[in-house]
């Protein structure tokens, strides 16, 4: 466990448990134990270790005026620390089209329905600030969380690519889900964060 | 038409897989102007997702030496009998872990089009890419609108793997890309047959 001496965020979006900030390059090392923890990188794609030089390059890659990625730090209000990520893998402007991806990095927060509260909070921003019209996700088949938030928040399945990841010895499935700006805007008011 | 002339005498062909009518060849930076004029031709580009439009210069990055084993392997499309290079094709996205790549193609001269160039060509590629780089799938992402695009899948044996609802903006509207697959067994059994 890193321990983060000298807590520092930089609040974007406000939730009711949870912040999401902006990515913090004195957390470098936490985020490369969320990249490389056996556990959490399983359902991630990470199929090569990660260092915080990885990650250092990433977050000084400069900001482009219409970047195709953006990453989030997920911070924990009430234990006042990062506990993972969340962002968009990338955004398509022309057919304002996101893909977001999601990962709690600190399996000690798994099964809180934090995830779910952080799809919330990027949903709102993708709709909301950057009018996307929109959103898709993909994941393996057996990583059920994953895809259990995507159904909980009203995401549909549209696809099932067959045999189209290789995972621990097997080729496996993987699924896309989406959900348009139309269908977010009718059901938005069940979710009661914030 | 002394420019004409001396852009014929540029055309030079290195097969690297032989066809019947066509040749797939590695991309010559000296068909960089033929190239640039595919990618901005209004008819050619339609389905292609080329929104903006490409310089040579833009076109030159392609032959900019990447580090790491390559994601993208590209032809060009030589027809034989005329001696000329007629479209681009290949792989991109290839993942080397799940085998896997996106499998495209353009043919940038509209008149030989409908002369079931692209099927022979696509032959050639899907061979190469089972035979030669040893993928395990090859999937493909046609636009509904692009009837022709999909028939050519179609009769290649691409199976349907769903419908992704309106994935891109195109002439004024939202429309949906078909996703297909094809998986080497399916590929091998089926030419073992004919």
């Amino acid at each position: 466990m890193i321990e983060i001496t000298e807590v520092k965020q930089y609040p974007f979006i406000e939730g009711k448990n949870l912040t999401l900030c902006a990515p913090n390059k004195d957390n470098l090392n936490l985020y490369a134990s969320w990249d490389n923890h056996p556990d959490a990188r399983k359902y991630a794609r990470n199929v090569f270790p990660t260092t915080a030089g990885d990650l250092k390059k990433y977050l000084e890659r400069g900001q482009e005026r219409a970047p195709r990625e953006i990453g989030f730090e997920i911070w924990h209000k009430a234990d006042c620390k990062p506990i993972g990520f969340i962002g968009f893998n990338f955004v398509n402007w022309a057919d304002r089209m996101g893909n977001i991806g999601l990962n709690i990095g600190d399996p000690s927060y798994w099964k809180k329905d934090l995830g779910m509260e952080a799809t919330y909070l990027i949903l709102e921003y993708a709709f909301n600030e950057l009018n996307l019209f929109k959103i898709t996700a993909d994941m393996y088949e057996m990583n059920t969380p994953s895809w259990k938030i995507c159904e909980k928040v009203g995401m549909k399945r549209e696809l099932t690519y067959m045999k189209q990841a290789y995972v621990k010895g097997n080729y496996v499935d993987t699924y896309q889900y989406c959900l348009f700006k139309e269908d977010w805007e009718k059901q938005r008011q069940k979710f009661e964060f914030k | 038409m002394s420019e004409e002339k001396e852009e014929k005498k540029e055309l030079v062909c290195i097969p690297f897989i032989e066809g019947e009518n066509v040749a797939l060849a590695p991309t010559n930076i000296d068909h960089i102007q033929l190239y640039a004029k595919w990618n901005n031709d209004p008819r050619a580009r339609h389905y292609a997702r080329n929104m903006i439009p490409h310089t040579t210069e833009d076109l030159k990055k392609w032959f900019e030496p990447r580090g790491g084993l390559t994601e993208h392997v590209g032809f060009e499309i030589w027809h034989k009998k005329d001696k000329v290079p007629i479209g681009t094709c290949g792989f991109g996205r290839i993942n080397w872990i799940d085998r896997n790549a996106n499998i495209y193609m353009n043919i940038g001269e509209p008149e030989y089009w409908n002369k079931n160039l692209g099927t022979e060509a696509s032959h050639l590629l899907i061979d190469y890419g089972f035979k030669e780089l040893n993928f395990f799938k090859i999937y493909a992402g046609v636009f509904e609108p692009n009837i022709r695009s999909w028939s050519v899948a179609e009769k290649d044996g691409f199976i349907l793997e769903g419908i992704e609802e309106k994935a891109i903006y195109v002439d004024g509207k939202y429309v949906g890309a078909r996703r297909y697959r094809l998986f080497k067994e399916d590929w091998l059994n089926r030419k073992a047959k004919k």
